[in-house]
């Protein structure tokens, strides 16, 4: 009896030591090796076995077994009918006090020069709540080596161990996270466009993705992580470099006293006129104390573009449009007054209807094209193509401007047949030599012949409209497709500017191309389109 | 009176000059400021009505060539703008009229700018003897 208790006892404290020592374990080795030494010296047993299941693959992984003291190598087999995947897929612990005659056999590989197959064994599930986390089973060669006291021992290190088991696997969990989390942060942080500069309380560079070293770093300058920016070398000809570390000189430090920081702005000087704008975030520790901060720029060079080409839009319009409203309401206004006054005739009144007539169109013009540029700029300029005969579209537009000007004389040239077929926007080609005519008209004011030459050539037609006019300088011809251009000699003339712009995105929609060609000042001009045929089935009658 | 008309869009000059002619004014017209610079010293006008945006030499510049000339130093200006928002700091002019102005009150400060002038005009007369 007392050599009973005694045991019992021993069997206590082994428990309680396991579960002592199991609470020590930092990973899943030193659990698995703490197990096995612990259980290996509380249960005297021929072999120790230690697998973890995985639910998903319905897999048992052998971490631990040994024989005699002797580790032998693992692996991994399926759950299977042996008592060990029975305890696994039952999670109800057993004893085998005979093998040979209470279970089925299960091929044991490990088995190395031992007198025969385990005739004994104690398996207890390792468990957290429902969840069934692996096996640990003791064999004996010997028969009815094993009692219940032992299982229940057995069982009580098991719960202890999957209590642990699923502690550890929490953490690892985490860390698994964690490094995901990290890994996938720097997956952002090096494909973003936006530079991004994370700094230390002191001020040092602590990290910088790839967009911020392409911004730094032009020029082959570099920087030194763990330097203040103030302090890096930068190469003399980084200038940009400088520039952006004198902007950010009080932006940091605000941040590193863990203020919020006001967005900076700087336009480098430098050849690559870029607009950066900063923004920053201090990072703080739980309590609040700045341990660093994060600095973003932003290449805001395109942005500020538009913004200034939608000013100097508003501006051009507002200004051009203003004139013809002007005119409308003094004409209306001075018709009115001489009425009242009775000093007017028939004449007069006609006169000025006709004036409030022309500047109505020009107003109309106007706004269209301020229209069209806001299309072309939003980049909606669709095309309704049809097939088109140019010539005949070409003759209405001639006829049409005709009828403004007595002293120039238009006339069509077309080398080839009577028709030109091509599958255009009509409204549009329409709208371009319109715009030309128009142009070499209001150009020539000395008058003169303009003509519109029209040519099939292959797959292309081209048509040139030439002019006697005031002709262009060289570095107008450059720029004058450009939005708002006017040139020294146009200014007098009315435009807003935008004609030979809208011009040009017509025919570059229909996969042409515009240009102008002038022998100098007062020589003439020649504005010449070439037009593939277009996309549907080619109608041209040779 | 004689007014100069400065104004590089011809429908607008003719509109405004029609105007002021049925008022009773003798009207003269300039597109460009090289051109007004040249009509103000031959015709000596009573007021000027002037546009700011012009080729060669715009307003302003042509403003202070007028100010630097002792005889139109006092000669009322009357600015008729079409930009957006009109600068007016160091703009010596009496008035200023932003397009799309009305024609009735344009008129009406002319006439009363040239009620105000004779007084300034009769003294340099006198002065001039």
């Amino acid at each position: 009896m007392i050599a009973a208790d005694e045991r019992q006892r021993e069997r206590l404290q082994c428990i309680r030591d396991t579960s002592q020592a199991l609470t020590r374990a930092v990973d899943f080795d030193g659990l698995f090796s703490m197990l096995h030494l612990e259980i290996v010296s509380a249960l005297a047993a021929d072999t120790f076995f230690l697998g973890l299941y995985d639910d998903a693959s319905h897999t048992i992984e052998v971490v631990r077994q040994a024989e005699f003291n002797k580790e032998l190598p693992g692996g991994t087999f399926p759950l299977g009918h042996g008592p060990t995947s029975e305890v696994i897929r039952t999670r109800r612990p057993r004893l085998i006090r005979r093998w040979s005659e209470e279970a089925p056999r299960v091929q044991v590989q490990y088995l190395s020069g031992a007198p025969g197959l385990p005739e004994s064994a104690i398996i207890a599930p390792i468990a957290s709540g429902e969840q069934v986390l692996g096996v640990v089973a003791l064999h004996k060669y010997a028969p009815d080596a094993f009692d219940e006291n032992d299982l229940l021992v057995l069982e009580a290190m098991a719960a202890q161990a999957g209590l642990v088991l699923a502690g550890l696997g929490r953490s690892e969990r985490l860390t698994t996270q964690l490094l995901r989390r990290v890994s996938e942060l720097q997956a952002i942080l090096s494909t973003m466009a936006d530079a991004l500069l994370i700094l230390d309380s002191t001020g040092r560079v602590v990290a910088l993705n790839h967009s911020a070293r392409e911004l730094l770093c032009a020029d082959d300058a570099s920087v030194v992580l763990g330097q203040p920016l103030a302090e890096q070398t930068w190469g003399q000809w980084a200038l940009g470099a400088r520039e952006i570390s004198e902007t950010l000189a009080p932006m940091i430090a605000a941040l590193q006293r863990g203020e919020p920081a006001a967005e900076a702005e700087v336009q480098l000087q430098n050849h690559r006129h870029r607009t950066l704008t900063f923004t920053g975030t201090p990072l703080l520790d739980p309590l609040g104390r700045a341990t660093g901060c994060v600095v973003i720029a932003r290449d805001v060079t395109g942005r500020r573009e538009v913004d200034e080409l939608k000013s100097e839009m508003l501006s051009v319009a507002s200004h051009d449009l203003r004139t013809p409203v002007t005119v409308i309401r003094a004409q209306a206004q001075l018709l009115r007054r001489a009425i009242g006054r009775g000093a007017i005739t028939l004449d007069d009144v006609n006169g000025g209807l006709a004036e409030i007539v022309s500047e109505t169109q020009r107003l109309a013009s106007l706004l269209s094209a301020v229209l069209d540029f806001s299309t072309i700029e939003a980049g909606n300029l669709a095309l309704q193509r049809q097939t088109v005969d140019l010539i005949a579209l070409a003759s209405a537009v001639i006829d049409e401007v005709q009828t403004t000007t007595d002293h120039h004389q238009l006339e069509l040239h077309v080398s080839g047949s009577a028709e030109l077929m091509g599958y255009w926007d009509d409204r549009r080609l329409q709208q371009v030599l319109t715009n030309l005519l128009t142009n070499a008209v209001k150009y020539s004011p000395a008058g003169g012949a303009i003509t519109v030459d029209i040519e099939a050539c292959d797959q292309t037609v081209i048509a040139r409209v030439s002019d006697q006019g005031i002709g262009l300088r060289r570095e107008e011809v450059e720029h004058v497709f450009e939005r708002f251009f006017r040139g020294d000699a146009l200014r007098r003339l009315e435009g807003s500017g935008l004609g030979l712009y809208i011009c040009q995105s017509i025919v570059a929609a229909h996969g042409g191309r515009i240009w102008v060609e002038s022998a100098g000042p007062d020589h003439g001009s020649t504005f010449c389109f070439i037009l593939p045929m277009g996309e549907a089935s080619l109608t041209f009658d040779a | 009176m004689n007014i100069l008309v400065v104004e590089d869009e011809p429908a607008l000059q003719k509109t405004t000059a029609a105007a002021l002619k049925l008022n009773g004014h003798v009207v003269m017209g300039a597109e460009t400021g090289v051109q007004a610079l040249a009509e103000v010293d031959q015709c000596r006008p009573d007021l000027v009505l002037l546009d700011l945006q012009m080729p060669d030499m715009d307003g302003r510049e042509f403003l202070r060539h007028m100010r630097d000339e002792p005889a139109l130093v006092d000669v009322p200006v009357v600015i008729m703008s079409a930009v957006h928002r009109i600068d007016a700091e160091g703009l010596d002019v009496q008035a200023i009229f932003a397009k799309p102005f009305d024609l009735d009150e344009l008129l009406d400060a002319v006439d009363e700018l040239l009620a105000a002038r004779p007084l300034a005009a009769s003294v340099r007369d006198d002065t001039a003897h």
